[in-house]
């Protein structure tokens, strides 16, 4: 069985042996930064897990004791039980079903047409696109609050998917990977007399699966923690995303921190579970994209 | 003669939704969205769909269901 260890074993015979040596080092140098960085990403969520899992009136009192003595699920049944935790969750998953279905079918026909298409202005158009991602959303939340309201469209559903839909960085990601596509693929699809439309739908879509996942997995995540937006188009607690339920927990003289933490698992494990599912194309499409930096 | 404020009465009333109140927008997009990715999983051959497409699709539903029928667990419960 061939395998990379196997072929560095080969070179690891006089001056390799020190290519070698300085191989381990650097993956050794590697392998300690990813280690950091994970222990920096996961620390503050299993904190915040065994926290959780601690009696409200003995979180401050036992914080250096990381692991609780006694544990119990009772924040996670007082926060479902005392809030409507189950209406926050099903807006949020409503909110982000909109979203990434028309992100994916708007950004993969926007994309095919800038990176295959052939039509005037196609250039300005991208770099009008692309230059929309320079822009702060927060610096155009009051015009788009103005243009919402002048719609009548102000605590809808409508009003916080509309602004979501379509948005510039998934046209560039799907651009990205249309162009990686050969033309030939077009040219073989038009000679068999596919239109247009057909070559996207059974030519372009299939192929473009792994892109599909990955860009359907960074607009759940990014929507799934929307909080400004909500906050500021949504007056209703009945129609509010998780996040912006969550953020009402928080009160001015206190807070109910085991149940805050327990809440902060709960939001926080339907993202895990889409990046579990679509993990395997969700790689392919970073790299096939070039969205890896 | 139907005037501008009229029409935009349907979207305002099928975009918003109380607590205890059927969710028309869930029922409009989570059934579109169930067509939409069940016939990309069970028809389209050359879109080779796995089963957490399939799986999807009849999550979907689920929700759109639990979208009609969201008065029918009033809170608190």
């Amino acid at each position: 069985m061939s395998t990379d260890l196997d072929l560095s074993g080969e070179d690891r015979t006089g001056t390799g042996r020190a290519t070698g040596t300085g191989q381990y080092v650097v993956k050794a140098l590697a392998h300690g930064i990813l280690i950091v960085a994970s222990a920096l990403a996961i620390i503050p969520f299993a904190y915040a897990l065994l926290t959780s899992l601690k009696p409200e009136e003995k979180i401050f009192s036992t914080m250096a004791q990381i692991i609780p003595a006694e544990p119990t699920v009772m924040n996670y049944v007082n926060i479902w039980m005392q809030n409507p935790l189950d209406r926050w969750i099903f807006n949020s998953l409503l909110l982000s079903a909109g979203v990434v279905f028309f992100t994916l079918l708007l950004d993969s026909l926007a994309g095919y047409a800038l990176a295959k298409g052939d039509f005037k202005g196609q250039r300005f158009v991208y770099l009008l696109v692309v230059g929309t991602l320079i822009v702060p959303p927060q610096a155009i939340v009051v015009p788009l609050y103005i243009e919402m309201s002048q719609f009548k469209l102000v605590n809808t559903y409508w009003a916080v998917m509309f602004l979501y839909i379509a948005n510039p960085f998934g046209v560039f990601m799907m651009r990205q990977f249309f162009l990686s596509v050969p033309d030939s693929y077009l040219e073989a699809a038009r000679m068999d007399g596919c239109s247009t439309l057909q070559i996207y739908t059974r030519i372009m879509l299939p192929m473009a699966k792994p892109a599909l996942s990955s860009l359907a997995v960074f607009t759940f995540t990014f929507i799934w923690g929307a909080f400004l937006w909500p906050l500021i188009i949504l007056s209703d607690s009945a129609m509010y995303p998780l996040q912006v339920g969550l953020a009402g927990l928080t009160g001015q003289y206190s807070s109910q921190w085991g149940q805050l933490m327990a809440a902060a698992i709960i939001a926080a494990l339907p993202v895990i579970t889409a990046y579990l599912l679509a993990q395997k194309t969700f790689m392919e499409g970073i790299a096939l994209t070039g969205s890896k930096g | 003669m139907i005037s501008p404020a009229t029409l935009a009465i349907v979207p305002l009333k099928i975009g918003t939704a109380g607590l205890n109140e059927p969710v028309w927008t869930g029922v409009i997009v989570f059934g579109f969205v169930t067509l939409a990715i069940g016939y990309l999983a069970f028809v389209r051959r050359e879109f080779g769909a796995g089963i957490v497409l399939k799986l999807g699709t009849v999550l979907l539903f689920l929700l759109t269901l639990l979208s009609y029928f969201w008065p029918s667990r009033p809170w608190p419960h």
